[in-house]
This record gives C-alpha cells, structure tokens and sequence, in this order.
C-alpha cells in the first residue's frame, strides 16, 4: 500500500529551502516522483552494498556508502 | 363477374355500408369463390376475345396486386413499421393473427376500420355484381362474427390456403388502419425536442393505444426513454471522475495531519529528555548523552527545539553529515571518516572528535558553496550553550536557563576571544552570513536566531582557527561548571536577550550594559543585575572585541533585527522569554501546539521508511533509517538548488514541468529510451497521472482541462 504524496510539505520543504522560487501546479507530484527514484537509486546501492559483504541484513554501512554514490549522482 | 371490378370501387368508397348482407359463414366461401372466379374469368377471357375490351378492366382490377393499390391510394398513409403491407400474402397471415388479437383487444373504433376494410376487399368481389347496400348495424353484427370466426380459424386451421386467401381479402389495411392511427400520433411525439414532454407523450400513447397493437412501436419509445436516461447516467459518471481529487486532498491532509502527529511526539520526548538531562548533575550528563541519543536521532536536524546535549551531540553528527553530505569538491574520505565520527559521536557522546573532524571539513568547504555547512557546523557547535536556551525556557527553570545563559556566555567569551585574531575571517563570513541569516532564521527558533548569528560568527572562526577543540572542551566544562559561572550567565542573558527582543543593539553596547534598558525589558533577569555588573570586566574585554568587529556584527545585527521584526509564526522565543515565570502551567501547552504549528517542514518519516522498505525488499537495520532521512534532506536541498538554478536560467521565478524534466535527465533518469511519462506511469498512482498527463476523450474534451 502506497501512501499519497505530501503535497503540502513537499511545497514546505522546497519554501524552507528558497523561499523565493515558486512551484507550478502539480508540480509537486513530479518531486515527488523524484523522490522515489531517487530512494529507489539508493535502496538498490544498498542492496547490492549488502549482497556484495554477503549480509542477509542492509546495515548502516552500506546505507552510508550507498548514500554517498547516490547523493552525487542526483546532483543534476 | 364484375365482383372485381366493383372490388376497387367499393373499396375507394370505404367501403362503409357496402357489405351486402355478407353472412360470416358465408365468408370463407367467397373467398374460396372469389379466388376461383377470377380463374374461370381469366379463362373465359382467354376464350373469348370479344368479351376482353369489356372484361379487362375487371381483370385488371380484379388481382390482388391492383386491390392493393388501390387501396393504398385510398388510404394513402402507410406505417413503416409494419412491414406486412408489403406483400398480400404474407402480411395477411399475420394480419389476420395480429388483427385478430387487436380485435379482442381493442375498442369499437378500431374493430370499424378493420373489419369495414376487410369487408370493402371482399365486397369488392361482390357489390360489383350484386351491390347491395347495407346497414350500419348489419355491418357491426357481421363484423363481430367474423372477428370470432378469424380467431378460430386462427388457431384451429393449419391450411395455407384459407391462410392465404384470408390473407388476400382481409389483409393489411385493417392493421394498416390501427398502426397508422397510432403511427399518426407518432411523429408529433417524435418531434418534440424536451424528453419529457417526448416521454410524457409516449405514456399518453400507451395509454390510449393498447399494447397489443403498439408493441413494436412501444418498446421503441421505450428503448428511446431508456438511452436517454443512460445518457444522464454516463454524462453524470464521467462528471464524477473529474471530482476525484478533492477526496484525495482529504486524504492528504489526514496523511499530513497523521504525520505530524509523530513529529510532535518526537519533540515532547525531546523536551522530556531535555528537562530530565537539565535536572540531572552535570557529572552524569554524559550518561544522559547516551540517553538523549537515541530520542533525540529521531529528530530532525534542523530542529532546533532538541535539548542541549541533543545540539551538543548533533553538532558532531550532524555537521559531521552535513559536511559530508554535499558531495562536491571534497574527499570522500573525509567524508567517510566523518560519518564513522558520526556514529561513534552519538555512542559515546563525545564532542571532541567530531568537530575537530569537522573542522577539516569546514575549512575545505569554505572555498565555494559551503556557506550551508559551516553554518549548519556553527549551528551545531554553538547549539550547547544556544540550545539550552532554546530549550529551557520551555522548562522553565531559571536555574537551568542560568545554567544555559552560563554556557553562552562561555562560549560568546570564547568566540569573542577568537575574533581578535580572525577578523578577517569574520569579515568575508560576515558577508556570506549575512546572505544567509535571513533564510537560516527563518529556519531556527527566535530563541536561538538572535545568538546565532553572532555566535556564528564566533563559531566559524573558531573552527577555521582550530581552536574548536577549545570549545569542545568548553562546552562540557560549561556544562558542568554551569551553576559556577550563573554570574557571566547572566549578562550574557542580557547580551542575548536584548538581541532577541527586536531592539537590536550592537554586541558591544550589550556588554556595556544599558543595564536599565536591558532590566526594563527582562523582568525576570532582575537579579543578574548585580552580576551584570561584574560582568561589566568581562565585558570590556568583550567591548574591545565587539568594537573591533563593528562592520559585520552591526550588518548582522540590522540582518537579525529585520528578520526578528517580520512576524514569523515560527517565532517563540520573545513571548517565550518574557512571560516564563509566571505562565508555569500554560507554557508547557503553548510550547507544544506553538511547536507543532511552527515546526519546519519536514517529510514525515514514516512515508520515507515506507518507501524505503519497499524499494529496498529486504529487512533493514534500525539506525538506518535515520541516514535514510538525512540522506532525503540533503537531497531536498540538493533539488531545490538545482530546481532554482534551472529557472533562473529560463528566466522565470516558478518552477515548471520541464525544469523538472530537465533535472531528471541530468540525473540519468529520464534518457531518450526512457521518456518522463513512462516514469509516471510507472511509479506514480492513476490520480497523479491523470494529473499530470492530459487525456483526450470523447467529445473534444481534454482531462485536465487548461
């Protein structure tokens, strides 16, 4: 079950950062979107950090170097 | 023999009282005659040519074909419906069953036409010959035995010859006559344009014209009534599909509603943590350390309502984090050497090593955009003394905001001690400080905004200067010797106070100690008026110091009067200071709900665990969780640079759909195989698809309408 996407803290959190910049209609859904591939991006570096020290469990190291790679890779 | 050629006769003159005194059982033998005299004439015609000027009217008048059409051309209306007129033979079958069933069913009036045409084509045969006249209540009588006679010649005979000659003398003009009685009412119906009236007119119909002889024309009507009525039912269903979002917004605001509720959960325990470490003696505060740890991880960094030990700890991580985040120009080992900081900094509560490990971080990160850093550093590292003043006065004990008033003093003294040799420093962090404070204070609490940017200040140059470990070790002493030094606490309350009250006076003027004016305004700080006087030593050193950095403590200083003078709703520390003794009960009720309105936005962090799990389809380790949501933070920030770098260079101020396109594709989301609506349909619900992507329906119509 999916949850529907914040639209209102998405907004909240894109003002907390500049305040200045507007957001277009709907927009939010495309951050959204974003969001979720992005974690998508970093659920799989993840995974493949765990499988890779042969771990049954996602620990926070490899959540650590996985969020390294993503983070530059979503610089844009 | 001239039965045929009186048969069109007396059938153009309708035939009324033309039936001579027919008897009904004499009918069928008519016909039977009828149908063999015609054979004989034929031959006899054939036979003798002179009689064939004189016969040939009758032969000619005499078939069936030629009734027909003249019949047809006395009663020129023809229903379309019924498709028996076509043909004598086959309409009659069947118009002999239909009729029959009319005629016991319908009234006299019908029965007349039926029966006086059926009569007229038989009479034809005859009143040529013997043209008898007759009367109208003969007639009647004659026409109610043949109507029981065709009933049970209906049922009971099986020859296809009485069949068909039934059919050829009584054929389609009776029915002709009922349908197109009905069918005459049925175009002024049909032309109506109002269903209503349309459908009132078509019971008015079925009223009056008994079923037996509508049906066809019946369940047509019915069949109209019926798409009309679906063609509502359709219209109001896809008006319906339209309105699907406003349930959803509902939704949302429960989601967000229900998210909150976490958030403010988080922070009564915060604040409960904080009270429970302010209590306790400072030789166990590295014990609550640990203890605050974990609580106050849940938190968001950026909140600034955590406990001190809360700021304290996170200064390590979360600079730690922050340093480390931001990818760019710098070393991933750092980086890495930060984050193992990170968690080793929260196990043992240790404040040494992660800000010296900061402060490798920090002076890399000064070059460029690294403002966010080292503030958020400054943030953090200041936050020991800054926080329990934040944090207190929601307690409201005056000792432990003694106690906090304590370590901010230590640590202004310690930073303005720092500023003798770093002006320079302070001079360039000055300027991007001031950039900064606005959106930074926007962002923190009043009750920490006014200290910030001066301790900010402090803070930076601190740790350029590498004296950070003198803070670090300043901090816990602060913390321990908090009740020693209530004295230095005191004028820095007022040092502090005054810049957050709006009348915003230079650091120096603080130090000096317009002590009334301070007085007047903190009436709770009555008794520090002595130690502010003390103080006053302390202060002229601070004084040298504060006047050597005019240029940018005076900027600052207009920067947080502005931001302290526009009326944020996240704002709490002024009303906050003032009344803290005396609303003891109704503090702790504003602290919450002033809370949960003024928190910073923030996703809430069960959406992110959700999705995360989902994506991630194996068990997951707790404390990663909170990296997760850091992780989402700094890419927040990372968006919304890029998001406003985008615009600008469109040259607009909203954010549009294809900056968002543009950014995916720089992130190697979207690619030429992989255009931006396959990604929506694929991880977004149907609502925000149809949102997002117009569809074309019927009608020239577009979903969403622009």
């Amino acid at each position: 079950m999916k949850r529907a996407a914040p639209r209102s803290t998405l907004r909240g959190l894109i003002k907390k950062h500049k305040p200045r910049l507007r957001l277009a209609t709907n927009m939010e859904f495309l951050v959204h979107l974003n969001f979720l591939l992005f974690l998508h991006r970093l659920a799989e570096e993840a995974r493949i950090n765990a499988f890779e020290s042969k771990s049954k469990i996602i620990k926070l190291e490899h959540v650590i170097s996985a969020a390294k790679i993503t983070l530059k890779k979503s610089r844009g | 023999m001239p039965d045929p050629a009186a048969a069109p006769r007396t059938s153009a003159s309708a035939g009324l009282g033309h039936d001579s005194g027919v008897s009904p059982s004499a009918v069928p033998r008519r016909a039977a005659e009828e149908w063999a005299r015609p054979a004989p004439r034929r031959k006899h015609l054939s036979d003798s040519r002179k009689q064939k000027p004189t016969m040939a009217p009758d032969l000619e008048t005499a078939t069936p074909r030629l009734l027909l059409r003249k019949i047809f051309q006395t009663q020129p209306e023809v229903s379309p419906v019924v498709p028996k007129i076509t043909e004598p033979w086959e309409p009659r079958e069947s118009g002999s069953e239909t009729h029959s069933e009319r005629l016991s069913n319908t009234s006299m009036k019908i029965q007349l036409p039926d029966l006086v045409s059926e009569d007229t084509a038989i009479i034809t045969f005859h009143t040529s010959r013997n043209k008898r006249k007759l009367s109208i209540s003969e007639f009647e009588r004659a026409v109610d035995k043949r109507s029981s006679q065709n009933l049970a010649k209906s049922m009971s005979d099986d020859k296809s010859s009485t069949r068909s000659l039934q059919a050829s003398f009584s054929t389609p003009v009776p029915p002709n006559t009922i349908e197109k009685r009905g069918l005459l009412r049925r175009p002024k119906n049909r032309k109506t344009v109002n269903v209503d009236s349309f459908e009132g007119g078509v019971e008015q119909n079925l009223l009056q014209i008994k079923d037996a002889e509508n049906y066809l024309v019946d369940s047509q009507a019915v069949s109209m009534i019926g798409t009309t009525v679906m063609m509502n039912d359709t219209k109001i269903a896809l008006n319906n599909t339209e309105l699907f979002v406003q349930p959803q917004l509902s939704e949302k605001s429960q989601g967000r509603l229900s998210a909150l509720e976490p958030q403010l959960l988080a922070r009564n325990v915060l604040e409960r943590g904080s009270r429970a470490f302010n209590t306790a003696e400072p030789e166990s505060q590295k014990e609550h350390l640990a203890s605050n740890v974990d609580p106050e991880e849940e938190m968001v960094p950026e909140d600034h309502e955590d406990s001190a030990l809360d700021h304290a700890d996170r200064s390590g991580p979360a600079s730690v984090g922050k340093a480390g985040s931001p990818p760019r120009d710098h070393q991933d080992y750092a980086q890495q050497s930060s984050y193992a900081e990170q968690v080793s900094g929260l196990v043992s509560g240790i404040q040494k090593e992660p800000l010296t490990l900061n402060v490798n971080p920090e002076e890399e990160m000064v070059q460029g955009d690294h403002e966010d850093s080292a503030l958020y550093h400054t943030d953090r590292s200041s936050p020991a003394s800054m926080g329990k003043a934040g944090s207190l006065p929601k307690d409201q004990q005056d000792c432990t905001q003694q106690s906090s008033y304590a370590e901010q003093v230590s640590g202004l003294v310690s930073g303005i001690t720092e500023l003798q040799s770093n002006m320079e420093y302070s001079e360039k962090l000055g300027e991007k400080l001031r950039k900064q404070t606005t959106s930074h204070i926007n962002e923190k609490r009043q009750a920490r905004t006014p200290v910030t940017p001066v301790e900010e200040e402090v803070m930076i140059e601190d740790a350029e200067n590498q004296n950070s470990g003198k803070d670090v070790v300043e901090f816990p002493e602060n913390a321990g010797a908090r009740r020693l030094s209530r004295q230095s606490s005191a004028a820095f309350t007022r040092y502090s106070e005054p810049t957050r009250k709006k009348s915003i006076e230079p650091v120096e003027q603080t130090v000096d100690m317009d002590d009334g004016a301070v007085v007047e305004d903190t009436s709770e700080l009555e008794e520090h008026k002595t130690e502010e006087e003390e103080l006053s030593e302390d202060g002229a050193k601070s004084e040298e110091l504060s006047m050597e950095m005019p240029a940018f403590v005076h900027a600052m200083a207009d920067q947080v009067s502005l931001s302290l003078s526009t009326p944020r709703s996240l704002k709490m520390a002024v009303p906050k200071l003032s009344p803290k003794p005396p609303p003891a009960k109704q503090a702790p009720k504003k602290n919450r709900t002033e809370q949960r309105r003024k928190r910073e936005p923030a996703l809430p962090s069960s959406l992110v665990k959700k999705i995360f799990r989902h994506y991630v389809k194996m068990p997951v380790a707790r404390d990663v969780f909170k990296v997760v949501e850091k992780c989402s933070e700094q890419y927040f920030k990372q968006l919304s640079n890029d998001l406003e770098a985008y615009t600008k260079h469109a040259g607009r101020k909203t954010v549009e759909r294809a900056d968002l396109e543009l950014l995916m594709r720089r992130q190697g989301l979207v690619t030429d195989e992989m255009p931006l609506n396959v990604l929506i349909e694929r991880h977004l619900p149907l609502e925000y698809r149809k949102l997002l992507i117009p569809v074309a329906t019927s009608g020239n119509k577009v979903i969403p309408s622009k």
